[in-house]
């Protein structure tokens, strides 16, 4: 899931200032789940915004705005209401407010900060798990990734800075070596850290990848 | 002698840090070294410790290979990538610098005003390797170097770190690598320190058996790291600032009740060294630009 959070009302009002008639996406996906950009949210934002003497030409929740199939989809059906919007303020990840951004013409503004790609434990509590970096290591290392939880993504095993078994950086948090430590010694696969690990291969993550599938 | 044959001869071996300049300035710098440099066996020179910034430690440490001294370039894998750290290594080695020491690297205060970029595209075991293979007379590409470098190279070790194996594991993957040897963390418990000194050689044969080595694992000479405590306020400051670093409530203590702080803790580090003296292979200071410190406690130390 991606982890995103509601951007301060300050901002959103400074981004929407030169613009009177705005229509708002949501995310039936991620942000629905956050519950950021879902119905609720984006009926809510409509409240504000008309508080806030905006014009709102109309709202609409996409299933998933990162898909441009059916964001494109969702623009044929609102085309009216659209034709009548200064700006679109979209409530969705990065991914999704980028795809609205290509097939608009209007000026599209984000609603949320995209945080990361994780784990929701409750509504109240998300964490981190995947990087994205191209080259999954999580069989060797007792299903735990160094590149999430490592603050200094270490390949090796701990630093010296872990303390009582918490992490240098955030000492609220678990090192995330002690937890592959005792992971893989009760699977009885300890052997897997014992070699010297490459570095990674970050050719794998240069910014702007695209996946061509034959 | 040069720290090599130091390393391979010497039964007590003694090291100290001193930090690079923070501006252009060498006074301090050089009074540091001159109140040291005929007490110990070589300086290490420390890389932006606790992600503070210095000069870099490869001016420093070439100063004083030019006097003739053995420096210890640190290396961290925290502010360079890799090829940033290749061609600092072949400078330094064009510097006359022969010996490296390679340390992960603390983290930057994320509360700072100014928070750089980490980037630890390298970790320690990582950064030996490199510095292996550029002495193996090619680069991480493959390239052929016209001249190769060759260094002694020794990494850090937290005596304290929990869970204990999975350090341990880590450390002798650091020997597997090339490290000849290691300078610990700061030592305050002599039982704990003989502990963990007994635990490093007794697992090196359960690591070997499960790194399936074919060559013959190397026997790293150890330092442990003294940090004399100056005040009470060094030792909460270590406490707090200081990753990997516990003082117990015993020295603490002993600090609080003192009438002469520095004194005290000059007598703690020197009950310490005569405590492990034996343990170990010989002794690291640290003490943060107190050159006078680390002169008084070798002294009387080292009988002279």
């Amino acid at each position: 899931m991606i982890i995103t959070e509601s951007r301060p009302k300050k901002e959103i009002l400074k981004n929407l200032a030169a613009f009177q008639k705005i229509f708002i996406f949501g995310c039936g996906t991620c942000a629905t789940k956050c519950q950021t950009g879902g119905e609720d949210q984006v009926k809510a934002t409509a409240a504000w915004l008309k508080k806030n003497s905006k014009n709102i030409t109309g709202f609409f929740v996409i299933e998933s705005p990162c898909d441009s199939r059916l964001t494109n989809r969702a623009r044929r059906q609102l085309k009216k209401e659209i034709s009548r919007t200064e700006a679109a303020l979209v409530l969705s990840c990065g991914a999704g407010v980028q795809v609205i951004s290509d097939i608009l013409e209007v000026p599209v503004i984000p609603g949320l900060d995209s945080l990361f790609l994780g784990k929701i434990e409750n509504l109240r509590r998300f964490s981190e798990k995947c990087r994205l970096c191209g080259e999954c290591l999580l069989s060797e290392t007792g299903g735990f990734c160094v590149m999430a939880l490592c603050p200094k993504g270490l390949q090796n095993g701990a630093c010296a800075g872990s303390q009582n078994e918490k992490c240098e950086v955030d000492s609220e948090r678990d090192c995330v070596w002690a937890l592959i430590y005792k992971k893989l010694k009760k699977q009885k696969q300890l052997g897997q850290i014992f070699g010297p690990k490459p570095p990674k291969n970050l050719a794998k993550n240069i910014p702007g990848r695209n996946l061509k599938k034959i | 002698m040069k720290f090599k044959e130091i390393l391979r001869n010497k039964k007590f071996i003694v090291t100290a840090e001193v930090m690079p300049p923070k501006g252009t300035h060498l006074i301090d710098f050089w009074k540091n070294i001159s109140l040291i440099k005929d007490y110990v066996d070589a300086i290490n020179i420390t890389d932006n410790q606790r992600a503070v910034m210095r000069s870099a430690p490869l001016a420093g440490a070439a100063l004083l290979a030019q006097e003739g001294l053995n420096p210890i370039w640190q290396v961290t894998g925290r502010d360079r990538n890799s090829l940033a750290l290749e061609s600092d290594v072949l400078a330094a080695s064009i510097l006359k610098i022969e010996n490296i020491l390679v340390v992960t690297g603390d983290y930057p205060d994320k509360n700072s005003s100014h928070f750089p970029k980490p980037v630890y595209e390298l970790d320690s075991v990582g950064l030996i390797q490199l510095i292996k293979k550029l002495q193996s007379g090619f680069d991480l590409s493959g390239s052929a170097l016209k001249g190769s470098p060759s260094f002694t190279v020794g990494a850090s070790a937290n005596p304290g770190a929990e869970p204990s194996e999975l350090h341990l594991i880590k450390l002798w993957k650091k020997v597997a690598a090339g490290a000849e040897f290691f300078q610990t963390q700061p030592v305050y418990d002599p039982e704990h320190f003989q502990k963990f000194i007994d635990s490093f050689w007794s697992y090196k044969s359960t690591f070997k058996k499960f790194a399936g080595l074919k060559k013959p694992l190397g026997t790293p000479r150890i330092l442990a790291g003294i940090f004399p405590l100056i005040s009470l306020k060094t030792a909460h400051f270590l406490n707090q600032k200081l990753a990997g670093i516990q003082i117990p409530g015993k020295i603490l203590t002993r600090l609080e009740k003192s009438r002469d702080p520095r004194q005290t803790g000059i007598e703690i580090a020197l009950e310490l060294i005569a405590k492990i003296k034996t343990t170990c292979d010989g002794i690291h200071l640290m003490a943060m630009g107190q050159g006078e410190t680390i002169q008084e406690i070798l002294r009387v130390a080292l009988g002279n």
